[in-house]
């Protein structure tokens, strides 16, 4: 009987001990965003995105989408980069700038700010970046396109 | 054989010196011209380097000395690009305080971007041949190594094969799945033998003869963008010869870069075949293989090798000295920071009956 207890008392502490970490842990969501009305409802697929970020020309409703890039927080850039476009910081910053250099253009604008990159995303027609979601909801005129990432950060 | 030695020096003087700052002057004004919309259509790249390099002996020719044993070389390659709708502009001016190489509009190219991923340019180019050329330019910051191979050297620094053209260039690439197929297709007017070196054609002072070059590229990445990638080329043209006659040639190259989380390996062979108008023609094979392997976040160690087969019989590398023959090179790269490497390179090269051990330095850089 005090065994049966005893078990069962190990058992709750072990449940409560497993809620605190999921609690501590936050779940976070890396999503693809727009101000654009007309880009609310396209479709991008993981493969458009990293096209998008590399220097393709992505066409949605028959304009070609302007990427910006997020470097507001270095934990979500490093996610954007291993999940979207599949290089370290440094080769990415370095493959655009061989880019560049070898066949002309100019690199996605990036953005050390949010609340830059939230204006930018407002006030330049098919422009779209991407966000932790809960910033995405804080303002309303951003619509969500697509998830790229979920997942808990500690 | 050697009495007509000059270095190619294209310096800037006189008419040439305004012709040049105009074009400079137009094309800052364009950079900086109010953009048509807020979103940035162009870019302007600034690539400063200083290079030192230490030899064990300088080499000298005919008693000319061609290549000092202490020397130190600053230069800045200044980048622009701007798109106006489907025209996009390229303009590339190095200058450097080297007497090889001067001040001249490397790249100076006009482009119309078609539909399906091709593009039309015209005007001063790289002749896409092979990867390192279409790769890398004067932009020596992008560059892991300090030197190029000695195939892909530049006209004026020993080089045997036409690396810039002045006409149309038409490139392209089709997507297959992950895959991407990519091609080049080049005609224009290339260099012409001037003494002891090749002499790229000046667009803004064409006074040189020139004849034309033509070359096909065709190129395969098993991931669209990604490092990796293998590729063929082919290049025909005729090279005039200052002294009288032509050298008609025939490059077939194939490339490879190939990358694998710190480990890079990237290399080209090609087979050339130099004709010199009333002698037989000559055949021989030249590459290089070069690897890298990404010790830290920062540093990066290098090396490569460099090769010839059957050259030495070429009647027309008999007229260039400075072509290396064969190199062994090491070296260290080490990230400044974002935007700024320095490097150190250990070299055992061999020219035409010379050869020479040299230590480099370099600072490089980008801004912004």
């Amino acid at each position: 009987m005090e065994r049966g207890l005893s078990m069962k008392r190990f058992l709750l502490l072990a449940l409560l001990l497993a809620c605190c970490s999921v609690s501590q842990a936050e779940i976070r969501r890396l999503v693809m965003v727009t101000a654009t009305p007309e880009l609310a409802e396209i479709r991008l697929s993981p493969r458009d995105i990293r096209k998008l970020y590399l220097g393709r020309a992505i066409i949605r409703n028959d304009r070609r989408l302007i990427p910006l890039i997020n470097r507001s927080d270095p934990l979500l850039y490093q996610i954007f980069l291993q999940k979207s476009v599949l290089m370290s910081s440094n080769s990415y910053e370095r493959f655009l700038l061989a880019k560049v250099f070898r066949s002309g253009g100019s690199r996605p604008q990036r953005y050390d700010s949010l609340q830059q990159l939230i204006q930018a995303l407002l006030h330049r027609p098919h422009t779209v970046s991407y966000m932790w979601a809960v910033n995405a909801r804080d303002e309303p005129r951003l619509r969500i396109i697509t998830e790229i990432w979920r997942g808990n950060i500690r | 054989m050697y009495e007509h030695f000059r270095p190619t020096v294209q310096r800037l003087g006189g008419a040439s010196a305004w012709r040049h700052a105009s074009v400079l002057l137009l094309l800052v004004l364009m950079v900086n011209s109010p953009p048509v919309s807020a979103v940035p259509k162009g870019e302007f790249l600034v690539f400063p380097n200083i290079n030192t390099i230490s030899r064990k002996d300088e080499l000298t020719l005919n008693g000319q000395k061609i290549l000092p044993q202490e020397h130190t070389d600053p230069s800045v390659d200044f980048f622009f690009s701007r798109d106006f709708e489907r025209l996009r502009v390229i303009a590339e001016f190095f200058t450097s305080s080297s007497d090889d190489h001067g001040a001249h509009f490397e790249r100076l190219q006009l482009g119309w971007r078609l539909p399906r991923n091709m593009n039309l340019w015209g005007g001063r180019f790289h002749n896409p041949l092979g990867y390192w050329n279409t790769q890398y330019h004067h932009g020596s910051y992008l560059e892991t190594a300090i030197t190029r191979p000695g195939t892909v050297a530049y006209e004026s620094s020993g080089g045997i094969l036409p690396m810039h053209l002045a006409g149309l260039l038409l490139e392209g690439s089709v997507t297959r799945g992950e895959a991407m197929f990519g091609y080049d297709l080049a005609v224009g007017l290339g260099p012409g033998l001037s003494g002891a070196a090749l002499e790229e054609l000046n667009i803004l002072n064409p006074d040189s003869r020139s004849e034309p070059v033509l070359t096909l590229r065709l190129n395969y990445s098993p991931l669209e963008d990604g490092p990796t990638q293998y590729g063929l080329s082919f290049s025909r043209g005729t090279i005039p010869d200052n002294l009288g006659g032509d050298i008609r040639q025939e490059t077939m190259g194939a490339h490879a870069n190939w990358e694998t989380g710190r480990l890079r390996l990237l290399g080209a062979l090609y087979t050339i075949r130099n004709e010199i108008t009333g002698s037989d023609d000559r055949s021989f094979a030249s590459g290089y293989l070069q690897a890298e392997w990404a010790l830290a976040l920062r540093w990066t160690l290098f090396s490569r090798l460099e090769d010839s087969r059957g050259e030495k019989d070429d009647g027309f590398l008999a007229r260039i000295p400075l072509f290396v023959r064969a190199r062994q090179l090491g070296g260290i790269r080490f990230e400044l920071t974002d935007r700024q490497a320095l490097k150190l390179e250990f070299s055992n090269t061999r020219y035409l009956g010379h050869h020479s051990e040299a230590v480099r330095f370099q600072w490089s850089a980008v801004f912004p």
